[in-house]
């Protein structure tokens, strides 16, 4: 059960209550499909990654996609500072990554999603995807998305296949077929790995179907890549130190809720705008005391990756520099500290 | 005239498909069925799409695993 606020309004808590009845009744279908299709793809596994060494096997960074990551200038700051650890980064942050010149080690991807996820390895069939969808244009994650052009998309595909060979791709069974395509095409190396979506001990567990369909070993996605990407790092690679940007769960006080990830689905819930407040929360982050704001689903998957980090029992550096996430086993410090910290400071 | 102006005068890159869900909601006309697809997508995007609901399982990796990792 989520941990709850007590200053959360009526709806924000009912909501945030339905969220994973939500979300395992809407995909179970659209999971075991594309696990199904993604069968003959399937070659190398989470088993099969090479052990790191040197820098590498001592440190990692996790690069999410939240609105920090730009206004924080954490991948540049990150080159500037020459960074030799482990560099893990999620699909939204990718060509981010590329763009400042840092060439990730490892990029995380799941989303079953049809449409938008291979948008961010460059889309080929960029018109009909977004034919009708303003995700991408209020995009908080990187705004480079919002001013994504046909040219801008043709370039990203450009960058895409340059480099993709020098990063390994580290990829759910449940991705679409479109994105399957793309990043093959685009030549990463493929290691797959299944969604660990509920008690694979239980009767009827879908966690226990999908290894059926494909034996790969199963990892807790926390929900969203970016608590995926930290449990492979933490889990599988097994960092001594481990740090996080990008990992906001919120949204700077200045963002109009207009240009919030569910602002539609809200408003449809709420009936209209009038009074949609309710649906979203303040939140002070302790490093600075500045304001943040979350929404129910962000709410969700904050309260999950607490409760995760919790019993990792290990510390995260979280070098967001803001956002709403703190709390057991999850150390905030700016970036520059963690990096000076790398270098024995 | 002004359909061939609307249809437009250039081709696209790639073979353009019309969505059909969105078209079959579109051309809905029972109330029922309208609300109902409007709260599939509205429901989509509210819940995410790897909504988990164990918090003690980090990894598993079938029988070979006794127990799940936390």
């Amino acid at each position: 059960m989520p941990n709850l606020r007590p200053d959360l309004s009526p709806e924000f808590r009912t909501l945030v209550a339905e969220i994973p009845e939500i979300g395992l009744k809407e995909y179970s279908r659209q999971l075991y499909e594309h696990a199904e299709a993604n069968r003959p793809h399937i070659g190398k596994t989470l088993r099969d990654l090479p052990a790191l060494t040197g820098a590498k096997a001592l440190s990692g960074v996790v690069i999410s996609a939240g609105p920090s990551v730009h206004r924080r200038r954490s991948i540049q700051r990150l080159v500037e500072a020459g960074y030799k650890g482990a560099v893990i980064c999620v699909d939204g942050s990718y060509v981010a990554c590329l763009k400042a010149g840092l060439i990730p080690d490892f990029v995380f991807t799941m989303d079953p999603g049809v449409k938008r996820m291979v948008r961010w390895f460059g889309d080929p069939d960029f018109e009909a995807n977004s034919r009708g969808d303003d995700y991408f244009d209020r995009q908080d994650l990187d705004v480079e998305f919002r001013k994504n052009s046909l040219a801008q998309n043709e370039a990203n595909i450009a960058l895409v296949n340059r480099h993709a060979s020098a990063t390994k791709a580290i990829a759910s069974s449940v991705l679409a077929a479109n994105v399957t395509r793309r990043v093959k095409e685009a030549g990463f190396e493929l290691y797959w790995w299944n969604p660990l979506v509920d008690n694979p001990h239980a009767q009827d567990s879908m966690t226990r179907r999908l290894f059926e369909i494909n034996p790969l070993p199963c990892l807790n996605t926390g929900g969203n890549v970016g608590t995926a990407a930290w449990v492979f790092a933490s889990m599988y690679l097994k960092l001594p130190r481990l740090a996080m940007v990008g990992m906001d769960y919120g949204y700077y006080i200045d963002t109009p809720l207009s240009c919030t990830q569910t602002y539609h689905e809200l408003v449809h819930r709420n009936g209209g705008e009038k009074g949609l407040e309710k649906f979203f929360i303040e939140h002070v982050y302790p490093g600075t005391g500045e304001k943040y704001y979350t929404d129910p689903v962000y709410y969700w998957y904050r309260d999950g990756f607490l409760d995760m980090a919790r019993k990792s029992k290990r510390t995260t550096y979280n070098c967001t520099e803001g956002g709403t996430l703190h709390g057991e086993n999850i150390e905030c410090v700016p970036l520059d500290a963690f990096l000076a910290g790398e270098n024995g400071g | 005239m002004a359909e061939s102006v609307l249809k437009g005068n250039f081709k696209t890159k790639n073979q353009v498909e019309v969505d059909k869900a969105r078209a079959a909601q579109e051309k809905a006309t029972d109330p029922k069925a309208i609300a109902q697809a409007r709260k599939k997508q509205m429901l989509d995007h509210l819940g995410g799409s790897m909504v988990y609901v164990d918090r003690d399982t980090f990894t598993w990796d079938g029988e070979t695993d006794a127990k799940p990792k936390a």
